[in-house]
């Protein structure tokens, strides 16, 4: 057994536990904003299957369209989480701007 | 079976409870199961191209991650409508 196959092995065992784990927060989280932090994890599995298929392929189409596809999900996933959070704000409230009461640290400009 | 059509076969499972999420919780819940769903998908693609060792496949993950963002982008603007 190879150094590099040992390393593809732990690079899968890593990136499906993520997903799994991922998975198991989405549905165990108690409510919304919670549920929210998981698909950064699942973005973080994806990546570490890029990575294992990159150090398999060697230097190759595959390996550089599978790490593209990684940094696609890692830059638009935060992007994604931002845009979910205030689209459940609003659904609850109506805006998403502070309300009257909520205790929010206020950073001076 | 090799190990990516293994690893493959775990995340099918991933995507399965995805798909159930959505039915049991808010509809917005459901656009986080979306978005998990589609990080999920495309690492599923990734490693079925890997093991049918067609590199051409890759393409379908990479097309997928791209319009993960733009579908939840969608889902999001109509949710925030409310109940």
């Amino acid at each position: 057994m190879s150094v590099g196959s040992i390393v593809v092995a732990i690079l899968l065992v890593l990136g499906v536990g993520l997903q799994v784990v991922a998975c198991i927060g989405v549905a165990a989280m108690r409510d919304t904003y919670a549920r929210l932090h998981y698909p950064g994890v699942a973005a973080f599995g994806l990546a570490a299957i890029a990575a294992a298929i990159a150090v398999d392929a060697g230097p190759s189409m595959i390996a550089d369209k599978a790490l593209a596809a990684a940094a696609v999900v890692l830059v638009t996933g935060p992007l994604l989480t931002h845009v979910t959070a205030r689209s459940a704000r609003r659904r609850r409230l109506g805006d998403w701007t502070i309300r009257p009461g909520e205790q929010v640290e206020r950073i001076e400009r | 079976m090799s190990e990516w059509a293994l690893a493959a076969l775990v995340l099918f499972a991933v995507l399965g409870a995805c798909l159930l999420l959505p039915a049991l919780f808010d509809p917005i819940d459901g656009l986080i199961a979306l978005e998990l769903s589609g990080t999920t998908g495309t690492a599923v693609l990734l490693l079925l191209a890997q093991d049918l060792e067609r590199q051409s496949f890759v393409d379908l993950g990479l097309i997928l991650a791209l319009l993960t963002f733009v579908g939840s982008l969608a889902f999001a603007r109509l949710l925030e409508r409310g109940p």
